[in-house]
Formats: C-alpha cells, structure tokens, sequence
C-alpha cells in the first residue's frame, strides 16, 4: 500500500518519503546547480569550465579571481540562503493559515522588516547595533500588531490577511518617509537595498547566514509530518497527539527568522515567498511542503538574480524589480484560477 | 468508561454547559441528542480534551483527563469533527495512515504495525479497494468511511463521532452506523456519537444522552428517553411516539400551541 513512497530504513530508523516529491527535489537541485553554475560562468567576464576549475584552484589572474571569490560566490550564495528562507517562511505561512495569500511578503512582514533595518540604518546611526537586530525586531513586532489588530476571540484568516495588507502598505509609506527626511548619502544605499538586491552581501558574513538557513532548514524539515496533521484542523491535529499550541508557536518561530534572514539579506524582495509555495504543491499535488518551498525558493531567487545580473549587463538590475515582473502575473494566476476554491 | 463530572464550559462569555454529570459505559454506542445550540457539539469536544477552559472533571478509566498527557490520550481517544478538514492531494492511504500518528515518530514513521492497523481499518470499512484513490473523487459516504478508517487506524478503545452522517443519504447512513454498531458489539470499541436524526437514535443507540441549553434533560435506553413527554420537554414540539418492532418510532405532530 505504500508504493507511492520510498521507504527508508536503517536500524530503527523508518522514513516515509513520497516519491513525486523526492523527484521534485531532485529535479529542482539538478536545476539549482545549473543556474549556479551558469551565474558563475556568465556576467562582464564569461568563464569556461577549464578556466572556472582553474581560477576556483587558485590558478588564474588575480583579477579573475577577485571576480569570482569575491563577487559572484558570495553573491550566488547570498542568492541561495536569502531564497531557501523565503520558500520556507512563505509555505510555512501559507500552511499554517490554509490561505495562499499569508505570505509574509503579502501580509507586510517583509515591509516590517524593511522598516526595522531602514530605522537602524537611517535613524539609529550607531554601528554597535546590527541590521539583523532591526529585521528581526521589525518582523516581530509587525507580526504582534497584525495578530492583535485582527484578533476577535481568535484569528479569522481573512481578517489576518486583509489587516496584514494594510499594515503592509502603511509601513511602506513609514519607509517612504523614512527615506525622504535622511541624507541623500545613505538614501542611496538604503534604497538600492530596499528594492531587493544581492549586490551588497560581502563574504565576512556568510558563514553565520548559513548556519543560520541550514538550522532552519532542518527544522522545518522536522516540522513537515506536525503541519501535515495540523492542515487537517487543529482539534484533528491534536487528538492525533500533537501539542498543538507548543508547535504553532515553534513554526511561527521558524517562519519569522526566517523571514527575517531573507529580508536581512536582500531587502524586502517581493513574490519569492509568496511563489514559492503555491510552485511546489501544484507539480507534487499535495501540501504542505515547507523543504522543499525552500528549495524552490532558493532556485527563483537565484534565476532571478542571474537574469538581473546578466541582462543589461554591465548594467546590473536590482533582483527585487525581475521577482516582481515575474511574480505579480503569477499573483493575477493563482487570484483567478487557483483561490477560488479558498475563501479569499 | 467515561464519567463527567459537573462538566462547565463557558465560550466567549456564553454559558454552553452548566453541570453536565453523565457516565457512558464500555462498548456501547452511546448517542448525544438534542436542539440546535445545546451544546451537544462541546460536550464531545471537552470529552476529547479540545476545550481548555472547561470547568468539572471527566474521567476514563479511572483517571483525570486532565493528567493525561496528550500523546498517551491520542492512543486512548479518537475523535472526529464534523467536516474535518480534507487536505488537497491525498489519496485514502494517505488519510488513513495519519490515523497511526500517535504510534509513530519523527524517526519511525512506517513499521507493520501501521501496515496492519491500516489494512484492517479499511477491511473494517469496506474501503480497501479504495485505497489509492484521491479524497476528492470519493462520494459524500466513502469520504466519511475514509475518515472514520483513519480514527480506526488510531486503535483507540473509544471514539468520538460528531455528526458522522451529516448530509448523507439514507443508505449511506445506515451504513455508517451498522459499522459503528459492529464495531461496539464484535471489536467492543465504546462510540459516542452526536446525532440530529431521532429516527437513527432510537435505530442504532444503546444508550441515549438528551441535552438542553446545556443540562442533560433525560438519559437511558432509547425505549425510555425517546417518549412523547420527553421529546416535548427537549424539542418544545409536541411528538407521538408508537412502536414499530422494537424500536420507538417518533412522529412529530402539529404544533396546536403556535398553530
């Protein structure tokens, strides 16, 4: 009865992984690694493979090599750790409320968390405080005004998702405004960040980031089969032996550092955690896939950012104007074809 | 079996149950009866431990379910909503082995003890040869012998039904509660079900639980809860009651007061 999944097993280890999604995961990796290695090779220089095996080992001109440790590896990883968080943070979302458009690029999480880091930049002025502080905080306290703005003896979904729309736009203008009372000097930096760009990460901080995506990952990897049951309603969920409200607040943990990280990384980038989700349940048919959302989050983000990259080159577009030209029609799709069936 | 105790709940400030006391004995189907809004639905609930802020004590086997820690009540109670929530994309198997989600782990999540509760929950509801067919082609009856696989797949002795048959027809009523009579009777599961239908009631219940404005008005055998006075009191509608085999048969009459 189990043969549309793989059954792993090892010693009292015994696994269940459906099969359309470890395909899906394979297929999206294949495609990962392709644009990675396509972002790698193509910008104002244009590597073949000898000279990429070359230059990565050390052996090319110093130049070469500035562009590509420097640069377009640190770049292409920002790409993917800012990607896999959105996925994750938007399908979690999106499961948690069983609504498509609770994506917290939807809901002004994102504007929160653009807010927090624009506030630390602009306003705070001292270089002891980190911008992940203001992204972190921005999130969280964006996330409680929703919650508490729409609550009414518990959450509606509907009311959630409207309020957060709201909140959203109301913080963009607090942003707007942010901006216009600053000094021109750091406006420009604040702004190219605040459209969604990867041109900024440096590689000092990488290696925290990835700590940081990769615990997340694991986590809501671990989360999976608990949303799986919660997605049946929680009175289900808990009488099958899930603590119900411990897990909802561990998964609204993960999706808001997540959506922190995301935003800390490139700014308040649009549709990636919004796309993500709806992408992956439509090919492998069923939800909630929070790992591998991440994934294909981290494929879309990173293809968006080698088109941006490559395009105009050496004009380099921000990442956050090709999400949008890409992701806005596929919210006009999945508004006409696809919620229907949902009450929004 | 299931003893409540002066069981008090009060949602968004509205009295829903005000000292319910009532025993439900082992391996009988039991059912809640009574008019809309009395509380039937949060009387199943609180027994299931889904009401956090009920007042009172219920007990099974001797125990407060307020002690019981959550994994090990889900191995002991298996409930079910009234339209629980379907899930895009899964086939029957999918639903029915979430049934095993208390006997499982994050790190064992298939052994042949799933494989075998599994299998017998659809045999016990004719479901087999469904089983790797999508929620959303099933009609409206093999829908809801998915679901109760799945808390048959949980292997608890007691399960709580609210309103299993809720929009089904005739035939796929009876079905449903020929199964859950079986399964009292042969696997001496205990059932509680809430019912709207007095006709299954006084049909399928060993033992009857009327309810009103969150008082139990009336509690036995269906031959002594369903008579015409009780009904009156219950239902404020004036109803004859005859007796057609064993069974009561309850006709609703013309109301002369409103008349």
């Amino acid at each position: 009865m189990t043969q549309s999944y793989f059954h792993f097993k090892f010693m009292h280890i015994s696994m269940l992984f459906y099969r359309r999604s470890v395909y899906f995961g394979l297929i999206v990796t294949v495609c990962i690694l392709f644009v990675v290695w396509s972002s790698l090779s193509m910008g104002v220089r244009n590597f073949g493979v000898v000279d990429l095996w070359n230059i990565m080992n050390g052996n090319g001109d110093s130049t070469d090599q500035f562009m590509l440790v420097e640069l377009r590896v640190p770049r292409i990883v920002a790409g993917l750790l800012a990607g896999m968080a959105f996925g994750i943070s938007g399908e979690t979302f999106q499961s948690l409320t069983h609504n498509d458009l609770a994506s917290p690029d939807m809901i002004g999480l994102n504007a929160g968390a653009a807010l927090g880091v624009v506030a630390v930049l602009l306003l705070i002025e001292n270089p002891f405080i980190p911008l992940a502080v203001g992204a972190v905080l921005g999130v969280v306290v964006t996330a409680l005004v929703i919650t508490l703005v729409s609550w009414r003896n518990g959450i509606n979904q509907t009311r959630f998702v409207l309020t957060g729309i709201g909140v959203g736009a109301l913080l963009f203008a607090i942003v707007q405004y942010v901006l216009l009372s600053a000094n021109v000097m750091q406006v420009a930096q604040a702004y190219r960040w605040l459209i969604g760009s990867l041109n900024a990460t440096t590689a000092c901080n990488i290696s925290a980031l990835t700590f940081l995506v990769v615990s997340i990952s694991l986590l809501a990897f671990r989360t999976q089969p608990v949303l799986a049951l919660m997605d049946m309603g929680e009175g289900v969920a808990q009488n099958l032996g899930v603590h119900v409200s411990f897990w909802r607040v561990l998964v609204i943990g993960i999706a808001i550092s997540a959506t922190a990280t995301a935003v800390y990384i490139c700014g308040p980038v649009a549709f990636v955690a919004f796309a993500s989700g709806p992408i992956t349940r439509l090919v492998i048919g069923r939800g909630p896939a929070v790992f591998l959302s991440g994934l294909m989050g981290a494929f879309l983000l990173i293809s968006a950012d080698f088109v941006a990259r490559t395009l105009f080159s050496p004009i380099q577009l921000p990442v956050g104007l090709i999400t949008v030209f890409v992701g806005a029609p596929f919210l006009i799709f999945l508004i006409t074809f696809q919620l229907k069936k949902q009450i929004l | 079996m299931i003893r409540v105790e002066n069981l008090q709940v009060e949602l968004s400030k509205q009295t829903v149950l005000s000292g319910v006391d009532l025993e439900i004995e082992n391996a009988k189907l039991s059912m809640i009866v009574g008019p809309n809004g009395c509380g039937k639905s949060t009387l199943l609930r609180s027994i299931a431990k889904l009401i956090s802020s009920a007042k009172g004590k219920i007990i099974l086997d001797k125990r407060d379910v307020k002690n019981i820690p959550i994994k090990q009540f889900s191995k002991m109670l298996g409930f079910l909503p009234q339209n629980p929530r379907s899930p895009q994309g899964l086939k029957v198997f999918d639903l029915v082995s979430r049934g095993r989600a208390p006997h499982q782990s994050f790190l064992r999540q298939w052994s042949d003890s799933d494989e075998a509760a599994v299998k017998s929950a659809l045999e016990a509801t004719a479901m087999t040869g469904n089983h790797n067919r999508l929620l959303s082609e099933l009609s409206g009856g093999q829908k809801q012998r998915a679901w109760i696989a799945m808390i048959l797949a949980q292997q608890t002795d007691i399960i709580l039904l609210d309103e299993p048959t809720s929009a089904l027809d005739l035939r796929y009523q009876f079905e449903i509660f020929q199964l859950l009579k079986t399964l009292t009777e042969d696997h001496g599961k205990t059932i509680v079900t809430v019912v709207h239908d007095l006709g299954i009631a006084a049909r399928f219940a060993d033992h009857i639980v009327a309810l009103k404005e969150g008082r139990v008005v009336a509690s036995g055998a269906s031959k002594t809860v369903l008579t015409s006075e009780n009904l009156q009191k219950i239902y404020d509608w004036p109803c004859a009651v005859m007796q057609w085999e064993n069974y009561p048969l309850i006709i609703p009459l013309d109301n002369l007061e409103t008349a």
